[in-house]
This record gives structure tokens, C-alpha cells and sequence, in this order.
């Protein structure tokens, strides 16, 4: 560039350099930052990074003795195969059914929750409460699906509630339109109290003086809830959900193919059941590899969005 | 600005990452092959070699042996063949994974066992990509047991493990019949008696039997009966309208079963039965504990289980709760009386299971010998009934005895017969029907399960069953592609059909949509793939 | 807490009660079961339908055969190993990643953060990774279980919310007297997010008690399994829809149900003491925020 007009390449000149100072100074002073955080970096690096460079097997037919570079490129083809499914629309529909109504049940679930173990004024019921709730996390999924299986079996407690109040005893596990809330209330049978913990944890970091000072103006237990423990605990909920997000094209497969049978597959089938189906999850890693990164690109879409939105509200909350 | 930065940085990172990813891709150069032998004829033979050796294991070993370095098995296969073996295992359930990241790893053992049906790529692939060696010169240079026994046998077997015209593994194989047939259907002798029936043999007496069993029980059949389960067990009933519930070999054309008309009659069948209340309305749904317990509740008249695991464990179980009740096989159901039945499930004489010699291996020859040992008698009778002396005894020619230490595990170990064997025993080769008959008598203690294993095997099956075919990676995307669609298409609307969902004039329109599946290009190219196979 | 005792409070805190006792029993009864039916008799277990309310004819044969299993007591240390001294480099490196996400007006911050939040969503999948550890000569060994598997973005992000709780004046107070950053982080942040690090170290705990899938594929040495990898293949060892193992036989399989159960009890239980011990930090938060005012 030649200088044509002087002054404000001066002036430019002068703010790059005082910028550049200002930021060299700002290094200087995170030195020691930098170097703690050096080595999550590298290991982000190595363990994420390294290994995401595999994406391009979802445009390639990798064949394992070639070896994933060796491997001959394909284009969309694993893609043309995934949306060309006779099911495909079904698949998408389900798996958005299914995990959209889990996550707007179990997510407020969690919170309210946590805020009613909160308002438990015994402290050894309260604990009591907590260490148990939280223990079906662990049971495993079979397990667990034996268990549903066994309640909403013809003859089992459900329907034995339904006869009670009149209602036909049926098999629910093939009633299409059952599906859905046997999956999301046995699933917050398992994990709500777990999922509560965070917000447990978040609810003892609200400074107890809030309440007081809200007491003292008159405010009452759900007037201080509303206007002072949730907006405290805002920053969780916030996380929380932009995470929660990420996991919506990612329902499990375990636990439907436990549940699921032709009877109910109009609603129950899902994306990744039908990989499981295909026999091709441990066999064919491109094609699982163009599902997951279809499943990524998707979540990143409407995590982009949330966070753009939540960052408008509010700059200072978000994931980044 | 600050866009860009990251954007450079990123691209930055992605490169770095490339460059490093491509470091774990070298290629060792094979080279593995027979060169000029080097090693005397008999055992044991001089080396000092150790020979590594991948091997899936099975889940009983798993539950006595931390793992099978520690089998007597291996140590007297090591002692006798004078060959140093080192084993490792896939975990169990994790095998398909395991296999394909030890091919990706481009670091073969010496010799890979596992069982090739299951893998996609198949055998012919793998010897194309230089991972596997062809054995045909192998065979006929350095396995002079197996070879001996080979020339017994004739083409329809030897093809069972050749693909594209080369041997790629020491077979596992199972000669005679007893083995071979272990999933069935068992009725309750008692209320058959009671109702002066015997045994049902066609579809007929099995619904006159099943009318008759509604006085006394709960579910006169249950079982689960949707297409791809029966399909992936045993063709049970749907075998006696002549097809089978999925793909085929009908001479020497492949069929589809859902799509011949056979199929429809069963469905009617099915629908009839259904209406009249003689299989159970969770026909679609009930799963094995629910079976299990309904069976030891005595509310079950007739159901179709595994010979060991299902009645085998019932069968003592229910001598204790309910002494009067009697259990019978009943064969696979005919349409006409006195008529074979052509499906069912029976073992073929390859399943799939056997050890290749990998490209990697530096000593072929050794590698040969050791595997070969397995075929001679001495190595036949050591992996299928033991150690002499130690687990079983010669009581004649040809006849042999188990000891009590495999007999009267029970009470001398607190284990069970499979436990109890289990490091003695590979069921690698069962070449010698002597030791295996013997082996199998051991193995169904109770009577019953000996006829039914005798009866089931009666089918016809192993003629309606597919090989292992080689496809093209167009076909074989293709298969892949449309299969599933297809199975869980019929799966949806034959459970409709036989509820009553769905009324029986739209089977045309079911047809009608089978075939836009694509069903037919399926079995075209199973046609010219088996079509392919039988000229290898 | 701070409320009237007004007829309204009464009465929600009766139903508030009442909800709880109903959750206790809900939670509750799926452990009771695998409990009883652990110590059922494998026989009338297999028999029995519907709610099983106590264990049938009392018995320990389950236990004492799932003690036969050779792997189960060596797998029980190697997990322990793992769970301790993973959780422990988790925390450590997560805190120092969650401070430093934290942090404000220190540059590069954001891209740092965008490669590390990218993770969460896009991963290479398991070929690529697995010639990482290979080309890293980590595999068969335990540390395979532990480095890969060291930080989970989410759990940095739930630890990056605690500091986030933290009032920026105190970090301002820190910087005044000349702290560093290392004295900053350990010294006065470290105790104040005690409740969220208790949180996190219930997570890391819990993942890496339960991880068994990089056991399953870098161990080849059986003997260096954890118990998860041990405790699924007891689980599908009983597993009869696999066909090659429906030929199985001997009176020990109606007792396989009943293992089943057994192992997953000797496999739960420790994991569950874990959270009543973390508990305690959650109080000791509201005394740091009573000492904070």
C-alpha cells in the first residue's frame, strides 16, 4: 500500500501499535494462565481433533484393510442411502417426537424438582430423599425394561390401575400411540432425581440473605422463588438446556430396540434403531460415521441458535 | 478479523492433525509364504518359535478361565504339537468390533480365528486386500490331516469354506446329526394324553391339539411369532406351507419367502388362529422371561425354545413344582401326515467358524501344522472330549467314556457339564462323530432332549439354507440398503394381517408394495451370487 | 429457610411430604428388586410374575457362584485404580479448563473455547481414534481407561457455570494483592465451588466406574478388564437370542438369571456410597456463601 492519504494511516498505524501493545501486555500478564491451560489444549488436540480428521470416512466406503485415507472416496452416497430410505420421514419424525417430549417433561421435571427437595425442612429426610431419587441412574437398561415390560403387561400394576377406574385392560406395548409416554416416563422414572443434582448444587450457591431481605419486604415462599431463586439460578438452567439440546437427535438405541416390536413401529422406531437394525453399527463405520455427522450437523444448527439467541438476552450466559 | 484468526487457527489444527493421523497408516509389506518345508513329519515337531493366535471365545469359558492360556486344552495342544502359542480374545459380545479394528490395525497375528459369515467384507475380500492367505497350496503341502479327511468329502462341502475359488480358513465343522438340531417346539405330554392326542404332526392335528389345550391353559401356543424373529430361528409352521420366512434356496433359485404365495396362506393361518384365541395376543410382543414364566406356571400347552437353555433348565425345574406334568418334542409341523418337514433349524456342516493364517504370519508351515493337528484322530478326540485319562476313558473301538470329573461336576466341582468341559474342549472341530456323539449324550443329560435333538434334526433344512455369498460392493450396498426397509415392511404389515388390523384384501396392495421395496432386485442379486457360488 | 408457618405453608408442606415419600418408593423399588431377585431361589424367580416385594426362598448361591467368576475380584481393583486416579486428574485438569473459560479480557479465550465446545458435537468416531492410542502406545494398559477419557466438555461447562457464580470483586481483591493465577484458582476459587466440584467429581466418578467400551477394544489382556467389561459378559453370556449360545446347556442356567442380578448388586453398590460421601460439599456451600456476606 502507498501512502495517499497520510494522516489516518498515521492515526491507524498509532492504534494498531497500541493495540498490539495492549495485547502484549494482556499476554504477559496470562503467561502463567496459559501454561496451566496448555495442556487441555494439547490434549483437545490429540484426543478430539486427531481423530475427528475420520470425518471423511462418511464420503468414502472405508474398508478397514485400506485403511481410511487408502479407502475409495464416494461422495454423498452413504448419505443417498440414509435419506433415500423408504422410512427415512418416519425415522427423523420419531426420533424428534421422542426426544423433543422427553426433554420438555424431564427438563422443568429436574428443576422442579430440586426445588421441592429444597423446600424439605427436615435436613436427614431431605438427604434421604436425594441419596435415593437418585439411584435409578444406575440400574441397568435391560434391567430397567424388564421392569416396564412387567408393569404394563396385560395383567400388571398399570393395568390394574386402569381396570380400577373402569377403564379396558390392553397391552400397551402394542398400542402405537402408548409408546411415547412409556418412553419419557420411564426414562424420568430413571433420571430424574439425578438430573436434579445440578440444580441442587446450584440452589446451596444462592446467598441465603436474598431470602432474608425478600422476607423481610413480605414476600412469599413462591414470590421469592420466582423472583429470587430462579433468576439465581438462571445461569444453570441456561447451560443446562443448550446442552440438553445437543442430545436431541441422539436418542439411544438400547432401550427401544428392548421395548419396541412391529406393532408399534409406526411411532417407535428410530434413527438409531434402524442403524442397529441394519446390523451395520460395528460393521460399517461409514455409514454410521455419515448418520452421526448428519445428527451434528443438525444439533450444531439449533445450538448455534439457542446460544445466538441466549447470548441477545443476555451476553453474559451461554455456552461461549 | 477475529472471525478470520479462528479460522486459520482451525485450519492450522486440521492440518497438524492430518499430518499426525497419517503416521498410523504404514503399511507392512507381507511376507508370508511357503517356502521350502522345514519340519519332519508327526509330533511334536522342533521349534522354538511362539506363533500368536487371535481366537473368539466362548461364553462358558469365559466364566471358569481368566482366559485360554490357562486351559488345559492349550497346554496339551502346546506340549504335543511342540508349538509355542500365545493367545488373545476379542471381549465376548464385542467381537465384530474388535475384528474389524484388529484389520484396520494392519498388525495381524499369525493366525486369525473368528467366524468369517459375520463379517461383511467376507473372505474373498480379505484375501484380495492381503490380510488373509488363500490355503489351497497350504492345505495340500502342510495339512496332510485335514487333506486325508477332505478327500472324503465331497464338493457341496469342501465349497462351504472356499470363496472365489481359494480355502481361506481350517474349518470348523460338524459332522452328524445330533449336534446339529437344538431349537424346537415341546408340548405338555400330560393334557395331550388327557385328550387322547397323540404327538401333532400336521397343521391339522396342531390346531385340533391347540382347541384342545384352551380348557386346561392359559396359552395353548405362545410364542414370539413375527416374520424376522421366526425368520432368524427356525421357519417354524410358516416351513409347512413349503417356504420360509425369509431368503431361500429352493433347488437352485433363491426366493423370498413374504412374497410367494405359500406365504399367504400361513398368514391366514396365523389370522384364523389368532381370531380363535389359540396363540396368545402378545404373540408380537411376549419376551423370554414373560415366556419362561407363564411355561414353569404350567400355563403354557406348547412353545418353541432353545434344547439346553430354555427346556433344559425347565425341564429339572418343573420335575420339582409339578411332578405330573410331562414334556414331548414335537417335530416341525408338516401340511401333509407322513410328509418330512423341509425347514427348520439344523447347524450345517460349516457355520462360519474357522482359523485363517494371516498375511503377517512368518512361519506359514508352522502355522499349518498346528492347526492341523485338529484333524488328526488324536487331535479330534483332545478338542472335543479332553485329555485322556483325565476327562475321559476308551471303553472299546470307537467308543469312549466320560470320567466323573466331567460327569458328576455337580457334585466333585459344584459345575455345571459345559462349565466342568469347558477348558478341555473347543468346538473347533468335530470331525470324529464317535467322540462328538459322545460328547453330545454328556451334554443332554435328560432323555427328552435327546429325542428332541434327534427329531428336530429330521428336517430338511439344510437344503433350504443359505451359503455364505460374495457380493460386489455395488451389490452388497445395494442388499444392505434395501433389506432392512424390506424386513421391517413385512414384520409391520404381517402383524397386521394376523390381528385383524388389517383386512385381508389389502394383501394384493401388500405385494404390490413389497415388490416397489425393491424386493426383487434383492433376490436378483442373491441369484447371481449364489449362482456364482456354485460354479466355484 | 425463611417462610410463615401460614395454613397454606402447612398444607404444602403435607403434599410436599407426601410427593416425597411416593418418589422414595418409586426410586426405591427397581434396586429392591434386583435385590430380591438376587437373592431369590433361581428356579421359583423364573417362575414368578408380576411385583416381586421380597426376595423368594432367601439364598446366597448367586453371590457365591458370581465370586466363582475368575475376573470378578481382579476387575474390582482395576476399577477401583481407574475410578481414583482418573477422577482425581479429571478434576484437576476440568478445573483448570473451567477457570480458564472463566476468566475475562484474556485473548484467544474465545476461540479456545470454540474449539473445545466443537468436541462436544463432531467426533471423528472410533477408527481414527483408535489409531490415535495405538500410534500413542497407550493401549493394554490401564492408563487407556483414564488419559482419553480425562475431560468431558460438558462437565467443564457445568464447572465453568460455578465459576461464573462467583462475584467478580473477590477475584478483583486477588488481583490486588498480587495474586497469580495459580494462587488465584487454588487458593481462593477452589473453595468456593466446592458444591459444583463435588457435582463434577460425581460425574467423572460415575463415568469412568461405568466406562467398559475403550476396555473392550485397547485391552487384550483379560486380566486388566474392569468389572464393567466383566459384568457385560456375564450379562450376555445368559443371553439366549444369541443362537450360538442357545445351545448351551446344564441345570446352572436357570441360575443365570439370578447371577445377573447378583453382579450387578457386587457392580452398583460401591458406586452408590460415592454420593452421600460428596454430599456433605453441597452444605458446606451455603456456609462459604453465609462467610461470602
Amino acid at each position: 500500500m502507498l501512502n495517499t492519504t497520510a494522516r489516518p494511516d498515521v492515526n491507524l498505524r498509532a492504534a494498531k501499535e497500541l493495540e498490539r501493545k495492549r495485547l502484549k501486555s494482556r499476554l504477559k500478564r496470562n503467561a502463567s494462565l496459559y501454561l496451566l491451560v496448555a495442556p487441555v489444549i494439547i490434549w483437545f488436540i490429540v484426543f478430539s481433533y486427531i481423530p475427528m480428521t475420520g470425518i471423511v470416512m462418511a464420503f468414502k466406503d472405508y474398508a478397514p484393510a485400506r485403511g481410511i485415507f487408502g479407502s475409495p472416496f464416494v461422495g454423498l452416497k452413504h448419505f443417498e442411502m440414509f435419506f433415500g430410505s423408504y422410512y427415512f420421514g418416519r425415522l427423523l419424525r420419531n426420533t424428534l417426537t421422542l426426544s423433543i417430549s422427553y426433554m420438555v417433561t424431564s427438563f422443568p421435571a429436574a428443576i422442579l424438582f430440586a426445588l421441592l427437595i429444597n423446600e424439605i425442612g427436615n435436613l436427614t429426610f431431605k438427604k434421604t430423599v436425594q441419596t435415593i431419587t437418585y439411584m435409578p441412574h444406575f440400574i441397568s437398561m435391560v434391567v430397567l425394561c424388564g421392569m416396564v415390560r412387567e408393569f404394563i403387561a396385560p395383567n400388571g400394576i398399570v393395568n390394574d390401575l386402569i381396570a380400577a377406574f373402569g377403564g379396558e385392560r390392553a397391552d400397551l406395548l402394542s398400542v402405537p400411540s402408548a409408546f411415547p409416554p412409556i418412553y419419557v416416563l420411564s426414562g424420568l422414572w430413571q433420571q430424574m432425581g439425578w438430573n436434579s443434582i445440578i440444580y441442587l448444587a446450584a440452589l446451596q450457591g444462592v446467598d441465603q440473605e436474598l431470602y432474608e431481605s425478600a422476607y423481610l419486604d413480605g414476600a412469599g415462599k413462591l414470590r421469592q422463588t420466582i423472583s429470587i431463586t430462579i433468576p439465581c439460578i438462571m445461569p444453570t438452567i441456561v447451560i443446562m438446556f443448550i446442552l440438553g439440546l445437543g442430545g436431541i437427535m441422539n436418542v439411544g438405541y438400547e432401550k427401544i430396540i428392548l421395548l419396541y416390536n412391529p406393532t408399534i413401529y409406526e411411532t417407535a422406531d428410530i434413527i438409531s434403531s434402524f442403524v442397529y437394525r441394519k446390523g451395520l453399527f460395528d460393521m460399517q463405520y461409514s455409514f454410521s460415521t455419515a448418520v452421526g455427522l448428519f445428527n451434528s450437523l443438525t444439533t450444531c444448527v439449533l445450538v448455534i441458535t439457542a446460544n445466538t439467541i441466549t447470548r441477545k438476552l443476555d451476553s453474559s450466559m451461554g455456552l461461549w | 478479523m477475529k472471525a478470520k484468526r479462528t479460522l486459520v487457527f482451525l485450519l492450522v489444527v486440521a492440518l497438524a492433525c492430518t499430518a499426525l493421523a497419517g503416521c498410523g497408516e504404514k503399511k507392512e509389506e507381507a511376507s508370508a509364504v511357503l517356502g521350502e518345508l522345514q519340519y519332519t513329519e508327526g509330533y511334536p515337531i522342533q521349534t522354538d518359535k511362539t506363533l500368536t493366535y487371535y481366537k473368539r471365545l466362548g461364553s462358558v469359558i469365559t466364566e471358569v478361565l481368566a482366559d485360554f492360556n490357562e486351559a488345559p486344552l492349550a497346554k496339551e495342544l502346546i506340549e504335543r504339537t511342540g508349538i509355542n502359542v500365545e493367545f488373545t480374545h476379542p471381549p465376548v459380545g464385542q467381537e465384530a468390533e474388535d475384528f474389524n479394528l484388529l484389520l484396520a490395525s494392519n498388525d495381524f497375528p499369525d493366525i486369525i480365528e473368528t467366524n468369517w459369515f459375520f463379517n461383511n467384507a467376507g473372505p474373498a475380500k480379505l484375501i484380495e486386500d492381503k490380510v488373509i492367505l488363500p490355503l489351497n497350496d497350504i492345505f495340500d503341502k502342510a495339512a496332510p490331516n485335514l487333506k486325508a479327511l477332505m478327500s472324503k468329502w465331497d464338493e457341496s462341502k469342501l465349497r462351504q469354506y472356499r470363496a472365489q475359488g481359494n480355502y481361506y480358513a481350517f474349518p470348523g465343522i460338524t459332522e452328524g446329526n445330533l449336534g446339529a438340531a437344538y431349537y424346537g417346539v415341546m408340548a405338555r405330554k400330560d393334557l395331550l394324553d388327557k385328550h387322547g392326542l397323540g404327538v401333532p404332526e400336521t397343521i391339522d392335528e396342531w390346531e385340533t391339539a391347540l382347541t384342545a389345550f384352551k380348557e386346561d391353559v392359559q396359552y395353548p401356543l405362545q410364542m414370539r411369532l413375527i416374520p424376522s424373529y421366526i425368520e432368524a430361528s427356525s421357519d417354524v409352521l410358516v416351513g409347512a406351507y413349503g417356504v420360509s420366512a425369509g431368503y431361500y434356496v429352493d433347488g437352485d433359485t433363491i426366493k423370498y419367502g413374504p412374497a410367494e404365495p405359500g406365504y399367504r396362506q400361513w398368514v391366514e393361518m396365523m389370522r384364523d388362529w389368532y381370531a380363535k384365541g389359540l396363540i396368545s395376543k402378545d404373540f408380537a410382543t411376549v419376551d423370554a422371561k414373560t415366556i419362561s414364566a407363564n411355561y414353569l406356571n404350567a400355563e403354557v400347552g406348547m412353545t418353541i425354545g432353545s434344547n439346553g437353555s430354555d427346556f433344559g433348565s425347565w425341564i429339572p425345574i418343573l420335575a420339582k413344582s409339578h411332578p405330573d406334568i410331562e414334556l414331548v418334542p414335537v417335530p416341525y409341523p408338516s401340511l401333509e401326515k407322513g410328509k418330512v418337514a423341509e425347514f427348520g433349524q439344523k447347524t450345517v456342516f460349516f457355520e462360519g467358524a474357522g482359523a485363517a493364517i494371516s498375511t503377517h504370519c512368518q512361519d506359514v508351515e508352522l502355522a499349518a501344522r498346528l492347526l492341523d493337528y485338529a484333524y488328526s484322530k488324536e487331535g479330534g478326540l483332545l478338542y472335543t472330549l479332553g485329555i485322556e485319562g483325565e476327562t475321559y476313558e476308551v471303553v472299546g473301538e470307537n467308543q469312549y467314556k466320560f470320567l466323573p470329573m466331567i460327569t458328576d461336576s455337580e457334585n466333585i466341582s459344584g459345575q455345571s457339564f459345559s462349565q466342568a468341559i469347558a477348558p478341555y474342549y473347543d468346538g473347533r472341530c468335530y470331525c470324529f462323530e464317535a467322540a462328538y456323539d459322545t460328547y453330545m449324550a454328556e451334554f443332554y443329560t435328560n432323555p427328552i432332549n435327546l429325542a428332541a435333538a434327534r427329531l428336530w434334526g429330521t428336517t430338511k433344512a439344510e437344503l433350504h439354507k443359505l451359503p455364505k455369498l460374495t457380493f460386489n460392493s455395488a451389490d452388497s450396498d445395494r442388499v444392505s440398503m434395501l433389506k432392512t426397509d424390506i424386513t421391517t415392511y413385512v414384520d409391520e404389515n404381517i402383524v397386521a394381517f394376523i390381528t385383524g388390523a388389517a383386512s385381508m384384501d389389502n394383501y394384493d396392495a401388500y405385494l404390490a408394495g413389497l415388490e416397489s421395496m425393491g424386493v426383487k432386485d434383492v433376490i436378483a442379486i442373491y441369484q447371481a451370487a449364489y449362482d456364482e457360488y456354485l460354479k466355484n | 429457610m425463611v417462610g410463615k408457618s401460614s395454613l397454606s405453608r402447612k398444607i404444602f408442606v403435607f403434599f410436599n411430604t407426601i410427593f416425597m415419600l411416593l418418589m422414595i418408593t418409586v426410586s426405591l423399588y427397581p434396586l429392591w428388586y434386583v435385590f430380591c431377585a438376587s437373592f431369590s431361589n433361581a428356579a421359583k424367580y423364573m417362575a414368578h410374575r408380576g411385583l416381586l416385594l421380597w426376595p423368594i426362598e432367601w439364598t446366597w448361591a448367586a453371590y457365591e457362584h458370581a465370586f466363582e467368576h475368575p475376573l470378578i475380584l481382579p476387575s474390582y481393583l482395576n476399577t477401583i485404580f481407574v475410578v481414583v486416579v482418573g477422577t482425581c486428574l479429571s478434576i484437576l485438569f476440568s478445573t483448570i479448563a473451567a477457570y480458564f473459560l472463566s476468566r475475562k479480557n484474556v485473548p484467544f479465550k474465545r476461540p479456545i473455547a470454540l474449539l473445545m465446545t466443537f468436541t462436544m458435537y463432531f467426533s471423528g468416531g472410533l477408527v481414527p481414534f483408535y489409531f490415535t492410542i495405538k500410534t500413542l502406545n497407550m493401549d493394554n494398559s490401564l492408563w487407556v481407561l483414564i488419559i482419553p477419557s480425562m475431560l468431558t466438555m460438558y462437565n467443564i461447562l457445568v464447572m465453568r457455570g460455578g465459576f461464573d457464580g462467583i462475584p467478580d470483586s473477590l477475584e478483583d481483591a486477588a488481583n490486588i494483592d498480587g495474586a497469580g493465577h495459580i494462587t488465584t484458582l487454588f487458593r481462593i476459587m477452589f473453595p468456593l465451588v466446592l458444591p459444583t466440584i463435588a457435582v463434577v467429581t460425581l460425574y467423572y466418578g460415575v463415568t469412568y466406574w461405568n466406562a467398559w467400551f475403550n476396555a473392550s477394544i485397547f485391552i487384550d489382556d483379560r486380566k486388566k478388564y474392569p468389572l464393567q467389561l466383566v459384568l457385560r459378559q456375564i450379562l450376555i453370556s445368559g443371553n439366549t437370542n444369541d443362537m450360538t449360545l442357545a445351545a448351551d446347556a446344564g441345570s446352572k442356567l436357570a441360575l443365570q438369571e439370578t447371577i445377573k442380578h447378583a453382579v450387578s448388586v457386587i457392580a452398583t453398590v460401591p458406586i452408590l456410597c460415592l454420593y452421600p460421601f460428596l454430599q456433605r460439599y453441597f452444605v458446606k456451600g451455603v456456609m462459604v456463601g453465609a462467610v461470602k456476606g
